[in-house]
């Protein structure tokens, strides 16, 4: 299992930027927010789901190593830990611009 | 080197250390075995780690693996008791190579080791913990 998309998909976060900037008619195509957000949310929710498989398996007196299961299970709540202060900071920055007068 | 990468190397070493401990079990069980299907008495067994050929450029980080469970090729030990089943003519019995001393040592050495490890992986979560923070203030 590679884990290296969710660094990427969270790091093409910071390229939301030149969303804005695209004014300048630079067409090199940028995926959007929500195109990466769902990337970002996939690739949790698949360690999630590594995580509850290892448990069943753990249940059902399957799993081969007790720490296999406890690290799948951390890597989940860290993964969602992570994606929960994403989320904060978009909504702030769009709670700012929500907030700007005209 | 990916979001998890000091986890993943600290669980190698949990697994490698969990062998271990498997096979010393195995030794300790088997210290006064005199009956193998090989024939003659069991011999003990130690395990061989190699670090994880992982990361192509040199200096990335890498976990570790059981290559190999090699027997000792230490000669078994001759002990005198006729009444034994498996006594040759002149009464010794050749027992297992094992010394129950030894394999308490190295059970202690695994149990640390298998700490060590843990320790490793909580100092890391640790830190994501502390980075997850940064945002929060």
């Amino acid at each position: 299992m590679t884990i290296q998309p969710i660094s990427d998909s969270i790091g093409s976060i910071g390229s939301i930027g030149s969303v804005g900037g695209g004014t300048q008619g630079s067409s090199d195509p940028v995926a959007s927010f929500a195109d990466t957000l769902k990337g970002a949310l996939e690739e949790v929710n698949k360690l999630e789901q590594t995580g509850d498989e290892q448990a069943r398996l753990l249940a059902e007196g399957k799993a081969k190593d007790l720490h296999q299961v406890m690290l799948s299970l951390e890597e989940s709540k860290t993964a969602v830990q992570l994606l929960v202060q994403t989320r904060n900071k978009v909504l702030e920055a769009y709670q700012e611009i929500i907030k700007t007068q005209v | 080197m990916g979001l998890f990468s000091a986890l993943r190397v600290s669980a190698s070493g949990l697994t490698a250390q969990r062998t271990r401990l498997d096979t010393i079990a195995s030794n300790l069980a088997n210290a006064t075995t005199t009956r193998t299907p090989e024939g003659g008495p069991y011999r003990r067994r130690e395990v061989v780690f190699t670090p994880q050929a992982e990361g192509a450029e040199p200096g990335a980080e890498s976990g570790v693996t059981v290559t190999e469970i090699r027997e000792d090729a230490r000669q078994p030990q001759m002990v005198y008791d006729p009444a034994h089943p498996d006594a040759n003519p002149d009464g010794y019995v050749a027992m297992p190579n094992v010394s129950v001393l030894e394999e308490m040592v190295d059970l202690i050495s695994a149990s640390r080791a298998y700490e060590a490890n843990v320790t490793a992986m909580n100092v890391e979560k640790g830190m994501m913990q502390k980075a997850l923070d940064i945002g929060r203030g």
